[in-house]
């Protein structure tokens, strides 16, 4: 895996991999995400809350 | 009055100038860094045209001073009527994402001041009917001087289309 940087100066293009210490960071902050969002369940009942609303 | 246009310092003469920088085909990477952008900065537009990744994961966008900030980011991403979430490590572009998925369009960043940066966006799916408008705010500890595209989880690679910036 690797990252791809451009300088907008110089328009100089490198392709970096990236380190396990990177990819661990990412794992770990794409669970931080995961946990963070609401379930199916949540969203489903907030579009049934629209629908009643508009049923109304 | 004569104006200097300078892809460093900008347009001396204390007017708007656009300086668009090369393409790039997102075809390869996990993430794209579009890095040393110039301190006098005051907005950036992220374009992307037929983008697309191998995997599920949302393509998103974080901006840094030195480094690239992965939280205190106050986001929103709504997707025409199935998702509608809040986010604090990026802008993110999707409310959800296939490996099929091809987007198109633009994310403006402005800057309010005191190193705080304002962003709206609009991402259209072109391989469906869909549409993502998303926007919000990240303070920076620093000058912005670098933008990165990436995914949620940081391992999905794009795989298709291009990205580019324009800054002012």
């Amino acid at each position: 895996m690797n990252r791809i940087e451009i300088n907008v100066i110089t328009g100089e293009r490198q392709v970096v991999e990236l380190t396990a210490e990177e990819v661990a960071q990412a794992q770990a902050s794409h669970a931080e995400w995961l946990a963070a969002q609401p379930t199916k369940e949540e969203q489903i009942a907030k579009l049934q809350e629209q629908i009643d609303a508009l049923k109304a | 009055m004569p104006l200097e246009l300078n892809g460093t310092t900008g347009v001396q003469g204390n007017s708007g100038a656009f300086v668009a920088g090369t393409a790039v085909a997102s075809t390869s990477g996990t993430s794209i860094d579009f890095t040393s952008i110039p301190s006098w900065v005051k907005r950036i537009t992220v374009m992307f045209n037929g983008v697309s990744t191998n995997g599920s994961s949302l393509p998103m966008i974080q901006i840094g001073s030195g480094s690239v900030d992965t939280s205190g980011y106050l986001t929103e991403t709504w997707q025409a009527n199935t998702t509608n979430s809040n986010h604090t490590n990026a802008f993110v572009l999707r409310g959800s994402m296939n490996s099929s998925l091809i987007f198109s369009g633009n994310f403006v960043l402005t800057l309010m001041g005191s190193n705080v940066w304002v962003g709206t966006g609009i991402m259209a799916q072109t391989s469906a009917a869909d549409i993502v408008v998303l926007g919000g705010d990240k303070s920076l500890s620093g000058t912005l001087d670098r933008v990165r595209i990436t995914t949620v989880n940081g391992t999905d690679t794009f795989d298709a289309g291009s990205i580019n910036i324009l800054y002012e």
